[in-house]
């Protein structure tokens, strides 16, 4: 199959399909939204598809890892990452699915436990890019740097005490040029996502569908 | 016919394809617009150089969504950079946190390297799948400081994980460009990265990258578009401003 | 170039900040924020008998922001006289947090009310805003059976209530976006959200624009609602450690510049 074949049969279905979901969102037809209704059925059953393909590459990635590295604790730390892997789609396949103790058990005192941590790590990472990029170097950047720290103490429970004015500025901050400069944000990023989408329908973006960068 | 409450917004939507559709007829008959410079997206080779120069691997972020349009926009910027990589012999390192976008990303690196006649270069592994958000951030930062990356490209959709990567890069010595149309994550990027995409930069990568002008066409028209919808804001305003009752028959007219 | 920190000292002494006043609380105080005070008067403005959606798609990693947020908002609504229908749309995991976390916090509460009658859950249903919009349309056809297997026409509670018409209120967990395109566009029912922290400045057009009636954004709003309900929980024993937090980074980023001026007067950059 020619590359002008592979990517024009994906650029057309993109296109009947994305307006059909355009049409869809506006019209009430109820061929329509049956019609699409499916396509959604069709994603679901794809992505899970798309999962085994993920299942693979994790295998592929970390089995080299085991055959093949020399340092020990990586070559450990790969069988155990596909350990868990197989254990927790075979617990979760056990009736009732998803909802047998044993999987429910794993499910709390792992993923419950680890993504919350990692989730919380956060938190070191912002007070050190806050430290870096909060720096007065010029006019604009002082403004910066004043708005960002009174946005900063008004967050906090305790600002207000700290100083009334904190309140006072903060919610102004928040509710005056937060706002604008999010809604043009916003607006500007849905625009840019529309330009795209028609781009797309139109045949004229594809750069997302095969290296090499635009056209 | 219309679904209730949507037939102001399909006004508003087959406006904003006028703009942009004869945008880029015009632009079809001839090139007469031209965009303005993007520094993250020139930088994008000097990245890639650094990596080449340093014998180091390229970490590439498409975002964490499924197939959304940040998603093609950050698959557009990220297969540039895999055709860079290619062509310099730079080891590209790509995670895939969500399983739809990972047939497609793996593919994209395949014809990169195809492209550039190093097909024997290829690895399935330069695609890595980690499901979900947070496993694929500390997969990231373990890449990072194991293997040193010179420099990192992540554009797409990006939520609490953004940080968490581009810190640990900027602590290894990497050079970033990075950029997110989620509005609350781009502080991250301005504050971390070499060259941050602001919001819809990163919908222009295409467009630019190609330098082909009825997709700039595409761009003039989105500029159009926002004038417009400024334009409502302004009447809003003003409309508000001059008494409740015109802003609420605004509110109403635009509620249809 | 500025010499910076190592730092692994500053992770340590935020760890020090952040960890020090759970051990040990300091009662410091919490003043209550307007979208936060909107939603509790717009639930405690509720006529007896109205229905609510509760989208309680809370995951594991989101708990610490969104758990505390969901068990206020759900003990403010038990206490009063409306009806409930729970759904997870946002997380799969989120009947598996709500049976786990969220239940045994809100047991007392349920025990008053009467499952079918008083409030309903539907579990998870897949499919996000498509799911939304199909349940706005109509819950009977998107949702045939509850959690439990019962068939949506054989609960008493779901009798009365075909569309998004018949909603006073959505309130949900993660993004609004999604709920103010299929619930207040259309229908015009009133949507609030229990979000990220990270996400209240991006919301606030929302909340200017009316689009969204309330919103309960991290730890610190939901902090302020169990205040406002007077049921001190997880958030409440986390407040003191957010301004304590929020007051440390501050200080660095001071502390940053003093830094950073000193080394320009020694001719450095």
């Amino acid at each position: 199959m020619s590359w002008a074949r592979r990517r024009e049969l994906p650029l057309f279905l993109s296109a009947i399909l994305g307006i059909m979901a355009f049409a869809d969102y506006f019209f009430d037809i109820p061929v329509l939204h049956s019609v699409v209704s499916d396509l959604q059925v069709w994603i679901i059953i794809l992505a899970a598809f798309a999962m085994f393909m993920g299942v693979i590459n994790l295998t592929i990635v970390h089995g080299r890892v085991v055959m093949r590295e020399k340092d020990i604790i990586r070559r450990g730390l790969s069988a155990w990452t596909l350990f868990l892997m197989y254990l927790m789609a075979i617990l979760g396949l056990l009736p009732p699915i998803t909802a047998h103790p044993s999987f429910r058990w794993l499910y709390s005192t792992t993923v419950a436990a680890l993504d919350p941590t990692v989730y919380s790590i956060l938190a070191f990472y912002i007070t050190s890019a806050s430290y870096r990029a909060f720096r007065a170097r010029n006019i604009e950047t002082m403004i910066f740097l004043i708005a960002g720290i009174i946005v900063i103490l008004y967050n906090a429970p305790i600002g207000g005490y700290l100083h009334p004015g904190i309140v006072t500025l903060g919610s102004w901050a928040m509710n005056v040029p937060i706002v604008a400069g999010q809604r043009a944000i916003m607006v500007g990023a849905a625009i840019g996502a529309l330009a795209l989408a028609i781009r797309t329908f139109t045949g004229r973006e594809s750069a997302w569908l095969r290296a090499g960068g635009g056209g | 016919m219309f679904v209730p409450g949507r037939i102001s917004q399909f006004v508003i939507f087959l406006v904003l394809c006028f703009f942009m559709l004869s945008a880029l007829w015009l632009s079809k008959r001839k090139p007469i617009f031209k965009l303005r410079k993007i520094a993250p997206l020139d930088a994008i080779e000097e990245v890639v150089g650094r990596c080449a120069e340093m014998g180091r691997p390229l970490l590439m972020v498409p975002g964490i969504e499924g197939i959304t349009a940040q998603t093609l926009a950050g698959l557009t910027v990220v297969n540039y950079a895999t055709s860079l990589a290619a062509r310099y012999d730079v080891e590209p390192i790509m995670l895939v946190a969500v399983q739809d976008v990972y047939p497609l990303a793996l593919e994209n690196v395949r014809l990169a390297f195809q492209a550039e006649g190093k097909a024997d270069k290829f690895r399935p592994e330069m695609v890595r799948f980690v499901y979900s958000q947070f496993p694929m951030a500390t997969t990231a930062m373990g890449i990072i400081n194991r293997q040193r990356v010179a420099g990192t490209v992540m554009v797409g959709g990006f939520y609490a994980e953004t940080l968490m990567i581009l810190e640990n890069a900027y602590r290894a010595g990497a050079v970033q460009v990075g950029g997110t149309a989620n509005y609350h994550n781009i502080p991250f990027f301005v504050a971390v990265c070499d060259y941050a995409l602001i919001g819809e930069e990163i919908f222009a990568a295409s467009a630019y990258l190609s330098k082909d002008p009825e997709q700039i066409g595409t761009i003039v028209g989105e500029d159009f578009g926002r004038l417009f919808l400024a334009l409502l804001a302004f009447i809003g305003a003003i409309l508000a401003t001059l008494g409740a009752t015109y802003g609420k028959w605004f509110i109403n007219l635009l509620s249809i | 170039m500025v010499k910076e920190f190592d730092p692994r000292w500053m992770y340590l002494l935020l760890f020090i900040v952040v960890g020090a006043p759970l051990v040990r609380p300091l009662g410091l105080p919490l003043p209550i924020t307007a979208p936060v005070l909107a939603l509790y008067d717009k639930i405690e403005s509720l006529p007896p008998g109205s229905i609510v959606l509760f989208e309680y798609g809370v995951g594991a990693a989101s708990w610490p922001e969104h758990g505390p947020s969901n068990i206020a908002v759900l003990k403010h609504l038990l206490s009063k006289d409306v009806k409930i229908i729970l759904i997870a749309l946002y997380t799969a995991e989120g009947p598996t947090l709500f049976a786990t976390k969220i239940k045994p916090a809100i047991a007392s509460y349920l025990e008053k009310k009467t499952y079918g009658v008083d409030y309903v859950d539907f579990g998870y249903v897949t499919g996000y805003e498509t799911a939304m919009a199909a349940i706005a349309e109509d819950m009977h056809k998107a949702l045939t059976k509850d959690v439990y297997g019962t068939p949506i026409d054989q609960i008493p509670l779901m009798k009365n209530v075909k569309s998004a018409r018949d909603l006073a209120l959505v309130i949900a967990t993660g993004y609004c976006e999604p709920y103010i395109r299929q619930f207040y566009t259309p229908y015009g029912v009133p949507v609030a959200i229990m979000t990220w922290g990270m996400n209240a400045p991006g919301y606030m057009p929302y909340i200017s624009a009316g689009q969204l009636c309330g919103m309960v954004a991290g730890i610190r709003a939901a902090a302020e609602y169990e205040v406002l309900i007077k049921s001190p929980g997880e958030a409440s024993a986390s407040s003191d450690a957010l301004s304590l937090s929020h007051l440390f980074v501050a200080i660095l980023i001071v502390v940053g510049n003093i830094q950073y001026y000193l080394t320009r007067r020694r001719g450095g950059r």
